[in-house]
């Protein structure tokens, strides 16, 4: 009896959730799952919409109140120093770049690129961005009073406090951290990184540098809006998809000015995992080089030679570390410090470091 | 999978209609849970599994042992190899070979002490801790040994398998083998504490680590003293908030398959003094520690000395069982100190309780202690620790005339008057209980619903999974 009773409950609980939270349901069903996972015949009904209808009019009245609030706290005081971006509403990326035919980017020497033969967007114009002084060896400069704006999914989130805390302790420059776990670029329903650079590189404009750091959530089939089919992962659409987005990103700097260094992942503990990582760091490479912007794969910094894997690697100093967490794609606090160092490695800081601290 | 995914709420409604329909076998239903159980371990990972099956082996062993020779020493000796065991070689190893191997390399001896490679098993400290319980009564004959898939089920429960609470072989197993037809224990409530861990874990918790508390526990030393003091505040609620809603999750969960956990809080920062604190905080593992650690070691029997020792002894180990580092060590040490330093004034002072405006004076520095205890468990490193607590050391009053100051009085003012919304919170939640069973789903759902609306998006992570 009792059972029966908490059955009831259950089922009408979860019916109502559901009904209450369905396009939110589908979204985390697409960022885990990589399908659409719609409710065949009950999807489409007026009835069974009508609750992400009360959903999204609640999110709509949330955010203008919100946003009417800040607005007004803005005028009284400062905006706190750390805040995470609000939940992005369901917004499909419409980057409507026209597609070239297809151009074969030759690898650099210096920048050796998977040989990946795709159709590349519109040819870029190559301009470094930044008239500045790069010191040999480094990549990137900064000047007192920039800032340095961090991107990414949970690799990043791991790397970033060491950086953070590095630039302020070392040089006294703050940073920006909206890195957040489960993202990428694949599925800017769940979360938009292309939109959140554009605003965050529109208000915050003493950000001179922006490394980002990620890919490990994107090997999938992603939508390509309501109702379409899914594309396929590497396929020719996919791939035009995923530079766009890249390019998005990249375009949104060099708007600004900012200088960019792009971390591509490293290999992970399952193969499959592993290829995609270097499948998409290949067209970070290509994208980052097409804009004169700067990439670097996280492989050599944790010692990896080509596609090996491993949990521990060897210091200088010959003692063996543990740099990835059990998992086989999370970094132990010994490989977040190296990665941070790395990156840092790659800046200058001219100003700062002749007056010494 | 996480108790809070879609995922499980999907699975574990078709669980409880298996489950439920089963009802008239216990045997089965026992061999169901008992396989969701190795099912769940095993989503996590497959050698988790196996290295659960193993040590259930091996603790059905020792207790045919204890049954059949109890109260002799070897048990003990038995049981404290393979629990220690176990804890060095997945939880210890790396922690003690660096030691050992600076501490040689201090005195200018290079020692390579050999570290395998090994994942830490999930749920690993609670099973220990239950296998603990389970033959230590044998050894003391207050129980005979289990049948091999009681114990197994014992161990392996899997509400209480990932982040306890600590059972009791004396509580569980009669639950298991219970004498009559087993039945769906307080329904409305079990359903009610789902939903409260929704509240604490998705949107409290999660609302404070990302606006005050992570922000600077990451990056110390970028933010203003008030800030600082605000994020110390910030995850002393924060771990309540996830911990008692994690237990109130796994509570209802077992409610619903007619199991009944141990009590695991009991709302802490109403203490008044450290003492009480333990009392109310992670209760089945403070009590844990009492039996199992600090009354063996001796406990108050010998003297005021020994005792104030064995307490500051337990607290170590129990914060080294958080984790190896010297920053969780430290967090026990503060608490074995802060617990002596209380009697020392109890004695010194017993007339204190009676003076007007104790209670809430004794409280307002039961939880500064507390949470000034926190910075050092949750600081990823003791130099972060120590750069906060510089940084609070320069808190002032221009400071404070700030939103962040405005925060930091709202915080006091909730721990003074914690006991009043206490008490509004709990006729609350009992007045729930009382809607008709009909209707209470549907202003469930819809609550669940705006709490999820209103919280960020992801699936909160389980502070106390990780220990």
């Amino acid at each position: 009896m009792g059972a029966a009773r908490t059955l009831y409950a259950l089922v009408v609980a979860t019916g109502l959730l559901f009904w209450l939270n369905q396009d939110s349901i589908s979204l985390y069903c697409q960022q885990k799952y990589h399908d659409s996972c719609e409710l065949p015949v009950l999807g489409q009904l007026p009835a069974w919409r009508l609750g992400a209808g009360l959903t999204t009019a609640l999110e709509q009245g949330r955010d203008s109140f919100l946003d009417s609030l800040s607005g007004q706290a803005t005028v009284a005081q400062a905006p706190p120093v750390v805040e995470l971006p609000a939940p992005m509403p369901v917004v499909s990326v419409d980057l409507q770049a026209p597609v070239a035919k297809p151009v074969h980017v030759a690898a650099t020497a210096a920048h050796p690129v998977a040989p990946v033969q795709v159709p590349a967007a519109a040819p870029v114009v190559v301009k470094p961005p930044l008239p500045q002084m790069v010191a040999p060896g480094t990549l990137a400069s900064l000047a007192a009073g920039d800032e340095v704006f961090l991107v990414g999914d949970s690799l990043m989130q791991g790397v970033a406090p060491h950086l953070a805390n590095s630039l302020r302790k070392r040089y006294q420059i703050h940073t920006i951290n909206l890195s957040r776990q489960s993202t990428g670029l694949a599925y800017p329903g769940f979360f938009n990184w292309p939109k959140t650079v554009a605003e965050t590189l529109a208000s915050a404009p003493k950000i001179r540098l922006m490394v980002v750091f990620l890919g490990p959530n994107d090997p999938w089939d992603m939508p390509q809006g309501k109702g379409k089919p899914f594309l396929r992962f590497k396929s020719p659409e996919w791939e035009v998809a995923y530079r766009e987005r890249i390019d998005a990103i990249l375009e949104q700097a060099r708007e600004h000015n900012v200088q960019v260094i792009w971390v591509g992942p490293p290999n992970m503990e399952k193969s499959r995992l592993s290829t995609a990582m270097n499948y998409l760091s290949g067209l970070y490479q290509e994208r980052t080089a097409q804009f004169g912007q700067h990439y670097v794969s996280a492989n050599p910094i944790l010692g990896y030679p080509d596609e090996q894997f491993s949990y521990t690697v060897q210091t200088p100093e010959g003692k063996r570390v543990k740099v990835r967490v059990d998992d086989g794609i999370h970094f132990t606090i010994s490989g977040q410090k190296m990665i941070a160092a790395q990156v840092l490695s790659l800046i200058s800081f001219p100003v700062l470091t002749a007056t010494g601290h | 999978m996480s108790f809070l995914s879609i995922e499980f709420g999907l699975c574990f409604t078709l669980f409880f209609i298996v489950y439920w329909s089963l009802c008239w076998s216990l045997r089965l239903q026992n061999l169901l849970l008992l396989a969701a159980s190795y099912g769940l371990v095993a989503s996590f990972s497959l050698q988790s599994l196996y290295i659960l099956l193993g040590y259930s082996v091996l603790v059905y062993l020792l207790g045919l042992l204890a049954a059949r020779q109890p109260g002799r020493w070897f048990n003990g000796v038995l049981l404290l190899a393979l629990v220690l065991g176990c804890f060095y070689l997945f939880k210890y190893q790396e922690f003690f070979a660096a030691s050992v191997q600076g501490a040689f390399a201090a005195a200018g001896l290079e020692v390579s002490l050999p570290v395998l490679e090994l994942l830490v098993p999930i749920g690993l400290s609670f099973y220990a801790f239950h296998s603990v319980s389970y033959l230590v009564s044998i050894n003391r004959g207050e129980m005979a040994s289990a049948p091999p898939l009681d114990l197994a089920l014992y161990l392996a429960f899997f509400p209480s398998l990932i982040a306890g609470p600590v059972n009791r072989a004396a509580h569980l197993l009669p639950q298991i083998r219970p004498q009559a037809m087993r039945e769906v224990l307080e329904p409305q409530r079990a359903l009610g504490l789902i939903a409260l861990a929704v509240v604490k874990l998705f949107l409290l918790s999660g609302w404070l680590g990302s606006q005050w508390v992570d922000p600077v526990f990451e990056t110390p030393g970028s933010f203003t003293p008030e800030q600082v003091l605000l994020s110390v505040y910030g995850y002393s609620f924060l771990i309540y908030f996830n911990f008692s809603g994690y237990t109130n999750l796994v509570t209802g969960i077992a409610l619903l398959l007619g199991f009944r956990l141990p009590d695991n809080f009991n709302a802490p920062y109403a203490a008044r003094n450290l003492k009480e604190f333990w009392g109310r905080w992670h209760i089945s593992l403070s009590r844990f520690i009492r039996d199992y650690i600090y009354i063996p070691l001796g406990g108050n029997r010998k003297g005021v000395w020994r005792g104030n020792l064995n307490m500051l002894l337990a607290m170590l180990i129990s914060g080294l069982w958080h984790g190896a580092s010297l920053n969780f060590i430290l967090w026990g040490a503060l608490h074995g100190v802060g617990l002596a330093l209380y009697k020392l004034f109890e004695q010194l002072w017993p007339g204190f309780a009676r003076l007007p405006g104790s209670g809430l004076l004794a409280r307002l520095l039961t939880f500064h202690y507390v949470a000034f205890a926190w910075i050092f468990f949750r600081s990823p490193t003791l130099d972060g620790a120590w750069e906060m607590l510089g940084d609070i050391a320069q808190v002032s009053l221009v400071g404070l005339d700030s939103a962040t100051g405005v925060a930091l009085l709202a915080c006091v003012l909730y721990v003074a008057t914690y006991p009043q919304w206490l008490a509004t919170l709990r006729q609350g939640f009992s007045a729930s209980q009382r809607l008709p069973w009909q209707l209470y789903p549907l202003p469930l759902a819809v609550f669940v619903s705006l709490v999820i609306f209103a919280s960020q998006s992801g699936v909160p992570g389980f502070i106390y999974a990780s220990f």
